[in-house]
C-alpha cells in the first residue's frame, strides 16, 4: 500500500484532499507546516508528497529542496494557489527544482490522483 | 746838626718829577689793558706808597733841600719813611698774590712795628735830636752826624730788604716748582729784573756813595732816591707780572671754560685746598649732581684717598662708586696757576665704564649689523621663493578658473573688471579693465559689494542670450523651446572696508534643471507606486487565502459527487454548490487580475534614466553603511535609457544591493554597480530562472566581493524572491516581490558567483525601442 503526505497550511484543505486520496486506497499523512512535514518524511518512506509552496514557517520550496537532496524530488507534486502574484509564477520556479507535477488551486482531484499513481507507477 | 736828605739837583727833580706823574698815572696807563674790576689791594697800595713817596721827594727837593732842619722837613720826611717802610710787605704780599686772605697777621705786626718806629724817631727828631744824636755806644756816637740818614737807613735795611729777599727767594721757589713752562718763563724773568733793579737801588743808593766817600756822608745825595725810581718799575713790574698770569685774563679764561664745557671727559677744577670749584657738565653728568651741590664738596670725598690731588699725575683704572654703581675712570691731573704763587687744581677722568660700555656696543652693533645683512639675505632669499610660489599660485589660480564648468569673472572695490575666465571672455567677450553700465549692474550683486553678503539668483535667457522672466521662461518650456537657465552667484571678498571686490560666478544649470524635474518626476511615481504595491500585498495575502478556502470547497464538492449517486437528490445540490465556488473563484480571479493590471496600469512604463536611480540608490546606502565596507558607482552609461516602472526597477535594484552588502557584513568589501548596453543575439539560459530572450538590454551588474555562494546556496537564493514572509526570515534576503517586478517589466537576471571571491548579479533590463 502506498503512503502519501500531504503538506499544506491550510487543514480544510488537508483534510479533502487526504479524503479524496483515501477513498483510493492510499495510505496519506498530513503536515501543516515545512517542519512538520520533515520530522515525518525523515521518519518514514512516502511514495508522493504533494506540498503547497506558500506557509509559514519553512516554506514550500525547502521542502523540495530538502527532499532533492534525499533523492526524492521526483516524488513531489507542488500545489499553489497563487498569492501577491499568479500561482504559475511560483509553480516555474518549482519546475526549475525538478519536481514531478504542479498543480494550480483548485486541483483537479481526477488529474491530481492520475499522477499520484504515475509516480507511483514509475518507482 | 743838619742833613741834607733832599738834593736839589735839577736831574733829581725832574726825575722825581716824572716819577710822581708816572705813579699818578701808574693806575689808569696800564690797568685799561686788563679788565679785571680792581687790581689786587697790595699792587693797589704799593701804587699808593709810591705817589705819596714821589709826592714827599719831589716837595723836599724843591722846598727842604738845604741844610737846615725844620719840622716841617722832618714831618715830610717820615711821612715819606712812612710810605716806604711799608713797600717791604707789599711786595712780600705780591709776590704771595695766591693767598687769598688780604693781610696775614706777621706782616701786619711787622707794618705797625715799622711804622711805630718811624713815628718814635720822628718823634725824637722834632723834640729834641740830641736824644738821638747823643745815643752813644761804647764811647762812640754813631748818630751824631747824620742820626735820620743812618736811622732810616736802618729802618730800610730791617724792615724792608728782608722782605724783598724772601721776595726773591719766593719766586725762585716757583720757578723751581713750577711744572708750567710758561710759567717758569715769566717767574724767572721777573725774578731776574726784580734781582737787577734792587742791585741797581742798592748800589746807587748806598755801596757807590760810601764807596766815594769811603765813609758814610750823606751831605748831598737825596736820601733812598734810586729806591724810590726802582719802586715805580717794580710798579710797572708787578702789574705786568699780574696780568700776564692772572686768571682774570679774561679772553684765555672764557677760552678755556669753553674748550672745558665742551670736552666729553669729566673735568673738576678745585682749589689748592681741595675745595671744588667749578665743573663741566659732563662731569656733572656723571656724578649726577649740581653745580652748586657739587662746590660743597671736596675732591676728597668724590675720588679714592690713595690719589694725590695737589700733583701732576695720572692714575688708570681707578674705580669708583657713584650711586652704589661702580665706574671705572681714567684720571688725569693737571695743575694751573693762577697767580705768581697761587695755583689750582684740573682732574680730568674718562668714564672708562662707559668707554668699555660703547666699545662693546659697537662690538654688538657690528655683530647685529652682520646679522642683519645675513637676515637680509634670506629675506631676499624667502621674497624669491615667494616671488616663484605666487607666479605659480597665479599659474595654478589661471588654470583653475579656466578650468572651471562655469563662467567666472571678478570686479575690484571700483566695480573695474580684474578677471575673467576663458568661458567668460567667449560669452560676453573680454571686459578687463572696464566697467559695467551701472543700470546693468544687478541688486544683488550691489548688495553683496556693499554688506559683504554672498548673494545669489535664478535667471532665464533664450537661445539667443536675451534674458527673461520666469514665467516667460515657463511659457517657452511648455511650448518645448529651449530655455537655458542660470544660477548668478557673487560672492564678495570682505576686507576691513566696504565696498568689496567681488567674484561672480555664472553657472549653465539646464542641464541640472533638467534632471532635477526628471529625479521629481520619478520620486512621484515612486510613491504611488508603493502605494498600489501595498494594496497588491494586501489584496495577494486575501487572494491566497481566499483560494485555499474555494478550493477546499470544490474539492470537497468533487469528492462528494463521487460518493453519491448521480440521481440521488443531494446530487444536484452538490453539482450547484461547486457551481457557486467556481463562481467565487472567477469573482477572485477578476479581482485579482483587476488588481494585477491596475499596479501595472495605473504606472504605465515610462523611458528614463537608470543611471539617476541607480545614484539614489548608492547615495542612500552610503549613508548607513556596515564598517569596512564601500559602495561604488562606476562605468555607469549615463546615455542610457530604460522603459518600465521606475519604482520597480529602484527596487530592484535596492533589493540586490542590501543582499550584497548583507554578504559583505562581517568580512567587509566592496560593493560596485556598473551598466552598459549589451545586445543577446539570441536567448540566454540561465539556471533556475526564465530564459532571456534576445534583445537589447541595458546590463547592471552588481558585484560584492563577500564570501561567494556553493551550488547548494546559489539554488536556495532563488527561493525567498517568492516567499511572502516577512524580510529576516527564511534566507532573509527580502527580494520578495522581485521576480514579479522583474516579470512585469520584461526584464531578467543571472547570477554568477565564485566561493571566496564573490556575487556578481547581472539584471538585463529592456532598453527603449528604437
Amino acid at each position: 500500500m502506498s503512503t502519501i503526505l500531504i503538506i499544506d497550511d491550510d487543514e480544510q484543505f488537508n483534510l479533502m484532499l487526504k479524503s479524496a486520496l483515501t477513498i483510493k486506497g492510499y495510505n496519506v499523512d498530513t503536515a501543516s507546516n515545512g517542519k512538520e512535514a520533515k520530522a515525518l518524511y525523515q521518519s518514514n518512506v512516502y511514495d508522493v508528497i504533494i506540498t503547497d509552496i506558500i506557509m509559514p514557517n519553512v516554506d514550500g520550496y525547502e521542502v523540495i529542496l530538502d527532499l532533492r537532496r534525499m533523492g526524492m524530488g521526483d516524488r513531489i507534486i507542488a500545489v499553489s494557489g497563487g498569492g501577491r502574484t499568479a500561482a504559475d509564477d511560483y509553480l516555474i520556479t518549482a519546475k526549475h527544482f525538478d519536481v514531478a507535477a504542479t498543480f494550480n488551486k483548485p486541483v483537479d482531484l481526477q488529474a491530481l490522483r492520475a499522477k499520484v499513481e504515475e509516480i507511483i507507477q514509475k518507482h | 746838626m743838619h742833613e741834607a736828605l733832599y738834593s736839589h739837583s735839577p736831574y733829581i727833580i725832574a726825575l722825581s718829577a716824572i716819577a710822581l706823574v708816572v705813579s699818578l698815572f701808574l693806575k689808569k696807563m696800564l690797568w685799561r689793558e686788563t679788565s679785571a674790576k680792581k687790581l689786587p689791594s697790595p699792587i693797589l697800595k704799593f701804587i699808593h706808597i709810591n705817589i705819596v713817596w714821589n709826592f714827599c721827594a719831589l716837595v723836599g727837593s724843591l722846598f727842604f733841600w738845604q741844610q737846615q732842619t725844620s719840622t716841617i722837613k722832618i714831618i715830610l720826611f717820615s711821612i715819606q719813611a712812612l710810605a716806604w717802610v711799608q713797600a717791604g710787605t707789599t711786595i712780600y704780599r705780591i709776590g704771595k698774590l695766591d693767598t687769598d686772605h688780604a693781610d696775614s697777621n706777621p706782616s701786619k705786626i711787622w707794618n705797625t712795628i715799622a711804622i711805630c718806629a718811624v713815628l718814635l724817631v720822628s718823634i725824637f727828631a722834632i723834640f729834641d735830636i740830641r736824644i738821638i744824636t747823643e745815643i752813644s755806644i761804647m764811647g762812640l756816637y754813631p748818630l751824631k752826624n747824620y742820626p735820620l740818614a743812618i736811622i732810616f737807613s736802618s729802618y730800610f735795611i730791617i724792615f724792608v730788604v728782608p722782605l724783598i729777599i724772601a721776595t726773591m727767594y719766593q719766586l725762585f721757589k716757583r720757578c723751581m716748582q713750577s711744572s708750567n713752562s710758561n710759567m717758569v718763563k715769566v717767574n724767572t724773568k721777573i725774578l731776574t729784573s726784580f734781582i737787577i733793579i734792587f742791585l741797581i737801588a742798592y748800589s746807587f743808593d748806598f755801596i757807590l756813595p760810601i764807596i766815594q766817600t769811603t765813609s758814610f756822608k750823606p751831605d748831598k745825595m737825596h736820601f733812598l732816591f734810586w729806591n724810590q725810581c726802582c719802586s715805580i718799575i717794580i710798579a710797572i713790574l708787578a702789574i705786568q707780572y699780574f696780568t700776564s698770569i692772572s686768571y682774570k685774563n679774561k679772553s684765555s679764561y672764557w677760552l678755556l671754560s669753553r674748550i672745558v664745557n665742551q670736552i666729553n671727559d669729566g673735568i673738576i677744577i678745585y682749589h689748592s685746598d681741595g675745595r671744588i670749584k667749578a665743573a663741566n657738565p659732563t662731569a656733572l653728568q656723571m656724578f649726577q649732581t649740581t653745580i652748586d651741590e657739587l662746590q660743597t664738596k671736596y675732591i676728597q670725598e668724590i675720588f679714592s684717598k690713595n690719589i694725590e690731588f695737589f700733583r701732576e699725575s695720572h692714575y688708570k683704572s681707578q674705580k669708583i662708586s657713584i650711586k652704589n654703581e661702580i665706574h671705572k675712570f681714567d684720571i688725569k691731573i693737571y695743575q694751573s696757576h693762577i697767580s705768581m704763587l697761587t695755583s689750582e687744581f684740573m682732574i680730568q677722568f674718562s668714564d672708562l665704564t662707559n668707554t668699555l660700555y660703547y666699545q662693546q656696543r659697537i662690538k654688538d652693533l657690528n655683530e647685529q649689523y652682520v646679522e642683519y645683512k645675513q637676515d637680509l639675505i634670506r629675506y631676499q632669499d624667502r621674497l624669491n621663493i615667494s616671488e616663484k610660489r605666487s607666479d605659480e599660485n597665479k599659474n595654478f589660480l589661471f588654470t583653475l578658473i579656466n578650468a572651471l564648468p562655469f563662467q567666472f569673472w571678478s570686479k575690484n572695490e571700483q566695480g573695474v573688471y580684474v578677471m575673467q575666465n576663458q568661458k567668460d571672455i567667449a560669452n560676453r567677450g573680454n571686459k578687463s579693465s572696464s566697467f559695467d553700465n551701472p543700470e546693468q549692474i544687478t541688486d544683488y550683486e550691489n548688495e553683496a559689494r556693499m554688506s559683504g553678503v554672498s548673494k545669489s539668483f535664478i535667471s532665464y535667457e533664450t537661445v539667443s542670450g536675451r534674458i527673461i522672466t520666469q514665467d516667460e521662461a515657463n511659457v517657452l518650456f511648455r511650448e518645448g523651446k529651449d530655455v537655458f537657465i542660470f544660477d548668478n552667484l557673487f560672492i564678495p571678498i570682505v576686507t576691513d572696508t566696504s565696498p568689496y571686490k567681488v567674484i561672480g560666478l555664472k553657472i549653465d544649470m539646464t542641464e541640472q534643471r533638467k534632471l532635477e524635474k526628471e529625479r521629481d518626476m520619478l520620486r512621484e511615481q515612486k510613491y504611488i507606486h508603493s502605494r498600489l504595491e501595498e494594496l497588491g500585498t494586501l489584496c495577494g495575502a486575501f487572494a491566497h487565502d481566499y483560494n485555499n478556502i474555494l478550493g477546499s470547497q470544490i474539492g470537497f464538492c468533487d469528492l462528494a459527487k463521487e460518493s453519491i449517486a448521480e440521481d440521488h437528490p443531494a446530487y444536484m445540490f452538490i453539482c450547484e454548490a461547486r457551481k457557486a465556488a467556481e463562481r467565487g473563484k472567477q469573482s477572485l480571479e477578476e479581482l485579482l487580475s483587476t488588481i494585477r493590471g491596475n499596479t501595472s496600469a495605473a504606472i504605465p512604463p515610462i523611458e528614463f534614466s537608470p543611471h539617476i536611480i541607480i545614484k539614489d540608490v548608492v547615495l542612500r546606502f552610503t549613508q548607513s553603511l556596515p564598517n569596512g565596507v564601500r559602495i561604488v558607482s562606476t562605468e555607469i552609461d549615463e546615455d542610457i535609457k530604460i522603459m518600465g516602472v521606475v519604482a520597480s526597477f529602484e527596487r530592484v535594484i535596492t533589493n540586490i544591493v542590501k543582499n550584497g552588502i548583507d554578504a559583505m557584513k562581517s568580512s567587509g568589501g566592496q560593493l560596485t554597480i556598473k551598466m552598459h548596453s549589451e545586445t543577446l543575439e539570441e536567448t540566454l539560459d540561465v539556471p533556475y530562472a526564465a530564459p532571456i530572450p534576445a534583445g537589447s538590454y541595458a546590463k547592471i551588474s552588481i558585484s560584492d566581493t563577500g564570501t561567494g555562494m556553493d551550488a547548494g546556496t546559489l539554488e536556495r537564493i532563488f527561493s525567498p524572491f517568492f516567499t511572502t514572509k516577512a524580510p529576516g526570515e527564511g534566507l532573509g534576503l527580502g527580494l520578495s516581490s522581485a521576480v514579479r517586478l522583474l516579470k512585469e517589466a520584461k526584464a531578467a537576471f543571472n547570477v554568477q558567483t565564485t566561493l571566496g571571491k564573490g556575487t556578481t548579479f547581472n539584471l538585463y533590463w529592456p532598453k527603449r525601442n528604437e
